[in-house]
């Protein structure tokens, strides 16, 4: 078996350009974890069922454990670490801090990520559409009551 | 904000407890700025995976390590034979497994051998180059069936698979019976259902050449796990430091030395370097603790009013291929048999058996659940028989502030009644009852929990605490309970600043660190809040005490005259003469004493450990008890069977709530768990013992548009030994959540479905039996 050469890639990553060698087989969530350090991008499955590594790539809310890094070129990339400007929150992680939308917040990256996409695709959501909304994301902790109404809250 | 109902005059109010402030992790948390064992990364670290077995059960003939050990950039390879004879398991005696298999393999899933290699995709793949040669045995994975004489033995040398059993009466059975108008019968099972916390469990081990060992662990017991290591390792516990980090949900499944962890440890010792051991999710669907699936037979007299006379529980506990926790799970499951009703007469006869798949731990309210799932659901069975609403008999039975407990326990709070009413009227349960939608049901379900549990790992349930205060007046807590995502940490804050009379926000908490905290046994047993918050509240005294003797020589009044508010030390008569804290606790550590603020507590409670007959001496195993009581109300589709959960209204009795918005928190959440186990949980095997499902497409987690509304109602009792009257609130909602579902089912098709998970293809199968039996 002949080894995987690697390949030298560049991605954007919360406005910043990063370059490095990755082997083409190696996933955007390993990127990101491994090679840049942002470890708030999760994993809780590797397999796109808990979205625990939500991320938003050119807006949308997608898993980086099921994206190549490679395939992630040229495209921009935002991570829980890129959302707020130093002190201030973003507006999503402030209601999800007051609302006590957390617990053991392992899961709360790609809830916030999630839901910063829904409310760019739909200002206003109904309580039905946030809950239909999150369905990709799991939470083992906090039964998504308080999830749902930060969200419902910054809809407002 | 939640609604806050207190049934007692005593409520005080006070500056920091009982005020829904932000938890103090909250802006790391969702920044992650917080470090998990995921994200620990040290230098020169290499990485750990384990080979599996394969088969139920099987001899290992042969292991071959020599291909693996051949693969560039690993670094070592392990099997039993290259490390120490150690032997774990969580309850004593019952220290029955091998961290790496000797001889033979008792699930799928049991570890073999490891591997640490430069990274994780070497050491996986020299994993798969590992050559085992197993002979493959009959297996068992039903409990029942592994009791039979003759049924596969999954540990040799014993005579049977019962790891234990226990017999109790507690007055007569017989007599009770014959008191009794009618008696009832019903048998139920509860699935093994998995922890899925979203963290899967990991650790990162570290070993000089003195062999002191340094441990980043995902786990609820910090203390305990350095004590049971140090006792499995035959090493002082001095020789072993457990570093913080935040754990990414437990529930239970945390609360173990596992494998795993002395894996890593001997990795770590082996090569010298740090090693770092991350399970992937179908890993941790196997490699970790479950729920024990339980076999409940039932047996209820009860008068013609509604009260029960006597009741026999018959239950068999699986716990997999090892005990680990199953002894004190089946512990925890015959004391809650329905003791939160008046029941003069109770006998039980439990069984904890060995078979062949996962190993049962414990698990948010550990046998509780299980219990409750099937008495609540009998109880609700018997009110049908005799006419009685669900509510009403519930309301008959539902034991009283000041009664005592057949097993000794002196209800010193209790709002169980409270809560009942609390419940129905916040589900509108009368006016729905009446209306009575197609489709539509409504069930309710009560349980109760205890608050600490002597006997997790001893005659012991002690959590201690330092507080200091540093010459700027800030406060540090220590405690050596871990906040696993419960709040802790925010409520250890709230209680020691009250108690100070400081501002929340110069308090600062530390947690976890076995270097610098003292011995908590952990956040299990839904124990924090009362146990180690006691520990916190007299150590923040002690501090207290330390600074007021000096204000009272600053001041010139009398020690007993002071009191410390909102940062300001006052005479109380003479509320002029005052001096800031923050003033006098740098007078006492910088300018005029030059000695260090150091306050010290500790709770263990007056509780009683089980005697030889598995039953307690007064006041019991724990010191006091939570009561609850849930609502729900569910729709269900005829044609598809699909359990649409609408709204429930769940009332807890927390004795006082030190966070309302974190106290309802756990309610959601602990819903969310009792939830599944009735629902769609449960790891399924095929005949030969294979998993079926794990992944989570196969295994089904509720989903946030699963989730119904909920209304939490927190009735405070206020506890007389708890801090500021608080008890535990972590378990209640779980337990209760599965039969008021399952009731609620019942109530909406007519049919009654005993075995756990109530799947759509039961309900519709269930229903098809009725219409062919009409």
């Amino acid at each position: 078996m002949q080894a995987m050469e690697k390949r030298m890639v560049k991605l954007s990553v919360n406005g910043d350009d990063y370059e490095f060698a990755v082997k083409p087989n190696r996933t955007l969530l390993e990127a990101l974890n491994d090679n840049l350090g942002l470890t708030g991008t999760r994993y809780g499955c590797g397999t796109g069922e808990c979205g625990a590594c939500t991320v938003l790539i050119d807006g949308e809310p997608k898993q980086a454990c099921l994206m190549l890094a490679i395939s992630a070129e040229g495209k921009n990339i935002r991570t829980v670490e890129g959302l707020s400007d130093g002190e201030g929150l973003h507006p999503v992680q402030r209601a999800f801090v007051e609302h006590g939308a957390l617990q053991c917040g392992f899961c709360t990256p790609g809830f916030v990520m999630k839901a910063v996409a829904l409310l760019q695709e739909n200002p206003h959501p109904t309580e039905e559409e946030i809950r239909h909304y999150l369905r990709g994301n799991l939470c083992r902790c906090t039964g998504y009551a308080k999830i749902v109404k930060a969200i419902a809250d910054v809809a407002r | 904000m939640s609604e806050v109902l207190t049934i007692t005059k005593e409520r005080k109010e006070y500056s920091v407890v009982g005020k829904e402030l932000p938890r103090i992790d909250g802006i790391d948390k969702v920044t992650a700025r917080v470090q998990y064992v995921h994200d620990v990364r040290l230098p020169n670290m290499l990485w750990a995976k384990i080979l599996r077995s394969p088969h139920a059960h099987a001899w290992i003939k042969r292991i071959d390590t020599r291909k693996a050990e051949q693969l560039p950039g690993v670094k070592a390879v392990m099997t039993a034979n290259d490390i120490p004879n150690v032997m774990l398991g969580t309850t004593h005696p019952f220290l029955d497994k091998a961290p790496l298999a000797r001889d033979k393999v008792r699930y799928v899933g049991d570890e073999v051998a490891a591997v640490a290699a430069i990274n994780e995709e070497t050491a996986e793949k020299a994993t798969k180059l590992i050559e085992v040669e197993y002979e493959p045995l009959p297996h068992v994975l039903d409990p029942e069936e592994a009791m039979k004489q003759g049924a596969p033995l999954v540990h040799d040398g014993l005579n049977n698979n019962i790891v234990l059993s226990y017999h109790n009466e507690l007055g007569s059975l017989e007599q009770g019976l014959k008191e009794a108008d009618y008696v009832f019968e019903e048998r139920f099972t509860t699935p093994q259902q998995a922890h899925a916390c979203m963290e899967t469990h990991g650790c990162v081990a570290i070993c000089d050449k003195e062999d002191n060992i340094t441990v980043w662990a995902s786990t609820q017991i910090p203390h305990t796990f350095r004590m049971l290591l140090a006792k499995f390792l035959k090493i002082p516990q001095s020789k072993i430091a457990v570093k913080k980090v935040s754990v990414g949900g437990g529930f239970g499944g945390k609360s173990e030395v596992y494998s795993y962890d002395l894996i890593c440890i001997f990795l770590a010792k082996k090569t010298g370097r740090p090693v770092k051991i991350i399970f992937s999710r179908e890993e941790e669907f196997l490699g970790t603790t479950t729920r024990h699936p339980i076999v409940f037979e039932l047996k209820t007299g009860v008068r013609k009013d509604g009260t029960i006379a006597a009741s026999y529980i018959k239950s068999i506990h699986d716990t997999g291929a090892y005990a680990s926790q199953g002894p004190g799970v089946v512990l925890c499951t015959v004391m809650k048999g329905g003791l939160h009703y008046r029941i003069p007469n109770y006998k039980y006869d439990s069984y904890c058996v060995y078979t062949n798949r996962p190993i049962g731990g414990a698990y948010r309210a550990p046998g509780g659940a299980q219990m409750t799932f099937a008495f609540e659901s009998h109880l609700d069975m018997i009110a049908k028989k005799l006419g009685i609403d669900p509510v009403e008999i519930r309301l008959r039975n539902a034991v009283r502030q000041g009664e005592t407990s057949l097993i000794g326990t002196k209800f010193v709070s209790c709002g169980l009644t409270e809560c009942i009413e609390k419940a129905v009227s916040a589900i509108d349960w009368y006016k729905k009852k009446a209306e009575k939608r197609a489709n539509r049901g409504l069930g309710i379900a009560c349980t109760w929990m205890e608050c600490g549990f002597r006997g997790f790992i001893g005659d012991t349930d002690m959590s201690s605490a330092f507080v200091k205060v540093q010459a700027d007046g800030s406060v540090e807590v220590l405690t050596g309970g871990p906040d696993i995502g419960t709040g802790f940490q925010t409520a250890m804050a709230q209680i020691a600043a009250e108690e100070l009379g400081v501002d929340y926000k110069d308090v600062r908490v530390t947690t976890s660190d076995t270097d610098s905290t003292p011995f908590d046994i952990g956040e299990v047993g839904n124990r924090s809040t009362f146990i180690s918050g006691n520990a916190v509240k007299a150590a923040a005294a002690d501090a207290k005490k330390q600074v007021l003797h000096a204000a009272a020589n600053l001041l010139g009044c009398d020690l007993l005259n002071l009191e410390s508010r909102n940062g300001k030390i006052l005479c109380k008569d003479n509320p002029e003469k005052s001096m800031a804290f923050k003033e006098v606790a740098t007078y006492i550590q910088l300018v005029g004493m030059g000695v260090p603020i150091m306050g010290k507590g500790y709770c263990d409670p007056d509780s009683t450990m089980a005697n030889e007959n598995c039953t307690w001496e007064p006041p019991g195993p724990s010191p006091t008890y939570s009561f609850g009581a849930l609502a729900a109300e569910v729709e269900v589709d005829p044609e598809t069977g699909e359990v649409h959960l609408i709204e429930m209204a769940c009332a807890s009795d927390c004795g006082f709530a030190i966070n309302p918005a974190a106290a309802e928190g756990q309610i959601e959440g602990g819903i969310h768990h009792g939830a599944g186990l009735t629902l769609t949980e449960g790891l399924l095997f095929d005949d030969a013992g294979q998993p079926m499902n794990q992944y989570f497409t196969d295994y089904k987690v509720l989903d946030a548009a699963d989730m119904p509304r909920i209304k939490s109602i927190l009735v405070e009792t206020i506890d007389p030994k708890g801090p500021f009257g608080a008890k535990g609130v972590s378990q209640l909602e779980t337990a209760a959540s599965t039969a008021a579902i399952a009731n609620a089912i019942y109530d909406a098709i007519g049919v009654r479905i005993r075995d756990a998970p109530i799947t759509p293809e039961k309900i519709v199968e269930a229903m098809d039996r009725k219409r062919n039996e009409k």
